[in-house]
C-alpha cells in the first residue's frame, strides 16, 4: 500500500532517541495512514512508549524528524495535538478528584470547546453515572476509560493509546476493542501501541513491528500475520517446490515437515487453484490445500527473532 | 484570556478539593488568631491583676511577629503543592500532551495558589486586627493604618514565600523536599544568618532579613539593617529567581 503524505496521520524519519550510551529508538521510520487503526507492536523495552513520547513532546528527540496530521512535530506541536488525543502508560489523575473535575482540568488545558465535550466524552466510554465519584474509587478498567474520555475533550483526529487494555479484565477488553473500532468507524486514526498479540491481531487494520528500538516490519495486518500463505499437503513435498518455486504467483515456498508444505502467495483467491493444476499437470498428488492458519504470533517470533530462543 | 482564566480556576479547584491542606489552612490563619486572643482573654478574664488585656497594639505586634513564620509554613505547603501536584500524580504528562505550553502550564499555578491563599491570610491579618482593638482593655489599640500596614507585610511574605516554594518545588520535583528545605531556611538558616555580624551587608541577600525589614516598626531594631527599597529589590529578585527556575524546570523536564 502507497500512501502519500498528506494520507498520513503520523510519519517519522530516522527518528532515534538514546539515553546516555543506551540508545532505546534506534533511526525508526514509519508511516500511519490515517482512518486506520494502527498497531505498534513490540516486546516490553522494545521502544514502543519512548517513541510515543517523543511524538507528542513528552521527551525530545536525538535525532530524526516526525510529523503528526501533517504537522512537523516539535516544532508545530501546539497546532498539531490540538487534533490529537493521547493515553501514554497508564492514565494519571488526581485521586482525590472525581472523574469529571479530573476531566474539567484537562478541559482547561486543552481550551476551545473543550469543557462542552466532557459530559459526552463521559456516556461515550459508560462512565456517566460514575462521573461524580473519586477517582481514587475507580477501578483500573474504568481509570483506562477515563483516559480515553480525555482524549476525546479534543475532538481528536488521532488517537494515541499506549497499551490501553494493560490489566484489564476480558470483559474490559472487549469493551476497549468495540470502542477503538468506533472511533475508525468515525474516520478518526487509531495508533494502538501494546505488546498483546491477539489484541493487535483482531483490531488493527496495519501494523509496524519494533524490537530493539528499530521497526522490524510494517504493513496490511493480513500481509503481516501471514494470511497470504497455503498449508498444501503432497506426496513428494521436492518435487512440489521445485515446481512451485518457479509460479509467478508464489513469494516463498518452506517444508513445514515432510510431505507438508507452506506456501506464501501474491494475491490468495487466484493462487489456491493455480497451484492445484500446475502441481496436477506435473503429476505430483495432492492429498490436502487449504489456507494456513493466520497467527500474527509466530510472524511476530520471527520478525523478533525470538522463535529461536524459545525452541 | 478565557482559556488562562480556565487554567487557573482548574489549579484553584485542585487546591480546595484537598481537605486536608485546607483543613491546616484555616487552622494556621484564623485558628491560630482565635487561640491567642482566646487564651489571653481567659487569662486576664481570670486573672487581671497579673495578666494585661489580650488585645492591644503590642500584643498585636507580639502575634503578626510570630505569625509570619506560620504564613511562611502555609505558603510553603500550597506552593510545594501546586507545583509537584501535576508531576507526582502523572497528570502532568497528560496536560503536556494536549500541546500546552510548559510554561504556561507553569505559570498558571502561581495566581492559582495566590486566589487560595491569600483571603486565607488577610482575614487572620484583619482578625488579628479587629483582636487586639476588641480586646486592648485600656492599653493603646492600633489604628485602622497600622493593621493595614501588618497585613499587607503578611501578604507580602506569603507572596514570597509561595514564589520561592512553588519554584523550588518545579526544580526538584518532590514536595516533602520542598517543605523540608524551605522550612529549614525559614525556621534555623534565617535566624543564625541574622545573628552572624560578621557575614556583614551580604545578610541583605537573605530573603527573610528583607522580609523583616518590612515589618512596621516596633521599636525593636530590624535584625539586618538596610533601606526599603534595598529589601523590596531583595525580594523581587528572590521571587524572580525561583520563578525562572521553577519555569525553566518545568519547560525541560522529560514528562
Amino acid at each position: 500500500m502507497v500512501v502519500s503524505g498528506d494520507d498520513l496521520a503520523i510519519r517519522a524519519r530516522a527518528l532515534r532517541k538514546c539515553f546516555g550510551a543506551r540508545v532505546a529508538v534506534a533511526g525508526v521510520d514509519l508511516e500511519v495512514p490515517a482512518g486506520t487503526v494502527f498497531g505498534f507492536l513490540g516486546p516490553n523495552g522494545a521502544g514502543k512508549t519512548t517513541l510515543i513520547r517523543m511524538l507528542l513532546g513528552l521527551t525530545r528527540a536525538s535525532d530524526g524528524h516526525a510529523w503528526l496530521l501533517g504537522l512537523p512535530v516539535p516544532q508545530r506541536r501546539t497546532r498539531a495535538l490540538a487534533r490529537v488525543g493521547a493515553v501514554v502508560e497508564e492514565p494519571g489523575f488526581h485521586r482525590y478528584l472525581t472523574g469529571r473535575e479530573n476531566l474539567r482540568i484537562a478541559a482547561a488545558a486543552r481550551g476551545g470547546g473543550a469543557g462542552e465535550r466532557i459530559g459526552g466524552a463521559l456516556e461515550r466510554v459508560g462512565l456517566g453515572d460514575r462521573a461524580d465519584d473519586r477517582v481514587g474509587r475507580y477501578s483500573l478498567g474504568m481509570r483506562q476509560r477515563l483516559g480515553i474520555a480525555r482524549c476525546l475533550l479534543s475532538d481528536p483526529a488521532l488517537l494515541i493509546l499506549d497499551e490501553p487494555v494493560n490489566g484489564l479484565d476480558p470483559a474490559g477488553i472487549r469493551e476497549m476493542r468495540v470502542l477503538i473500532r468506533s472511533f475508525a468507524d468515525e474516520g478518526r486514526t487509531v495508533f494502538l501501541s501494546s505488546h498483546l498479540l491477539d489484541e493487535v491481531q483482531r483490531v488493527c487494520d496495519r501494523i509496524a513491528v519494533v524490537d530493539a528500538g528499530r521497526v522490524v516490519a510494517q504493513g496490511a495486518t493480513e500481509e503481516l500475520v501471514g494470511a497470504d500463505a497455503l498449508m498444501i499437503e503432497v506426496a513428494d513435498s521436492r518435487a512440489a517446490a521445485g515446481v512451485l518455486a518457479g509460479l509467478p504467483l508464489v513469494r516463498a515456498v518452506d517444508e513445514v515437515r515432510d510431505g507438508v508444505l507452506r506456501v506464501r502467495v501474491f494475491d490468495i483467491g487466484q493462487a489456491t487453484a493455480l497451484l492445484a493444476r500446475e502441481l496436477a499437470v506435473a503429476g505430483i498428488a495432492v492429498h490436502r490445500l487449504e489456507a494456513a492458519p493466520a497467527s500474527l504470533e509466530r510472524a511476530f517470533l520471527e520478525l523478533t527473532g525470538r522463535s529461536g530462543a524459545e525452541r | 484570556m478565557a482559556d488562562l482564566a480556565a487554567m487557573v480556576a482548574a489549579e484553584v479547584l485542585r487546591l480546595v478539593r484537598r481537605r486536608g491542606l485546607m483543613a491546616w489552612m484555616v487552622v494556621l490563619t484564623v485558628g491560630v488568631v482565635c487561640c491567642y486572643y482566646g487564651l489571653f482573654a481567659v487569662q486576664h478574664a481570670i486573672d487581671a491583676r497579673h495578666h494585661q488585656p489580650a488585645g492591644g497594639t503590642r500584643s498585636m505586634y507580639h502575634l503578626v511577629d510570630n505569625f509570619g513564620l506560620v504564613v511562611s509554613l502555609l505558603a510553603i505547603l500550597i506552593g510545594a503543592t501546586v507545583a509537584t501536584a501535576d508531576v507526582s500524580s502523572g497528570v502532568f504528562r497528560d496536560l503536556v500532551a494536549t500541546g500546552r505550553s510548559r510554561l504556561v502550564l507553569f505559570a498558571v499555578r502561581v495566581p492559582g495558589a495566590l486566589i487560595v491563599l491569600l483571603p486565607a491570610v488577610v482575614t487572620a491579618g484583619v482578625l488579628a486586627g479587629v483582636g487586639a482593638r476588641v480586646f486592648a482593655g485600656g492599653l493603646p489599640a492600633p489604628s485602622v493604618g497600622l493593621i493595614a500596614h501588618y497585613t499587607g507585610w503578611l501578604v507580602a511574605g506569603a507572596v514570597v514565600d509561595l514564589a520561592l516554594a512553588t519554584g523550588f518545588a518545579a526544580l526538584t520535583g518532590s514536595r516533602s523536599i520542598t517543605i523540608g528545605v524551605l522550612l529549614g531556611y525559614e525556621a534555623v538558616v534565617t535566624p543564625l544568618l541574622h545573628n552572624m555580624t560578621v557575614l556583614g551587608s551580604v545578610r541583605q541577600w537573605a530573603s527573610g532579613a528583607a522580609v523583616a525589614r518590612l515589618e512596621p516598626f516596633s521599636g525593636a531594631p530590624y535584625p539586618v539593617a538596610m533601606s526599603v527599597g534595598t529589601a523590596v529589590a531583595v525580594l523581587v529578585a528572590w521571587t524572580v529567581l525561583s520563578l525562572a527556575l521553577g519555569a525553566w524546570r518545568t519547560a525541560t523536564r522529560d514528562a
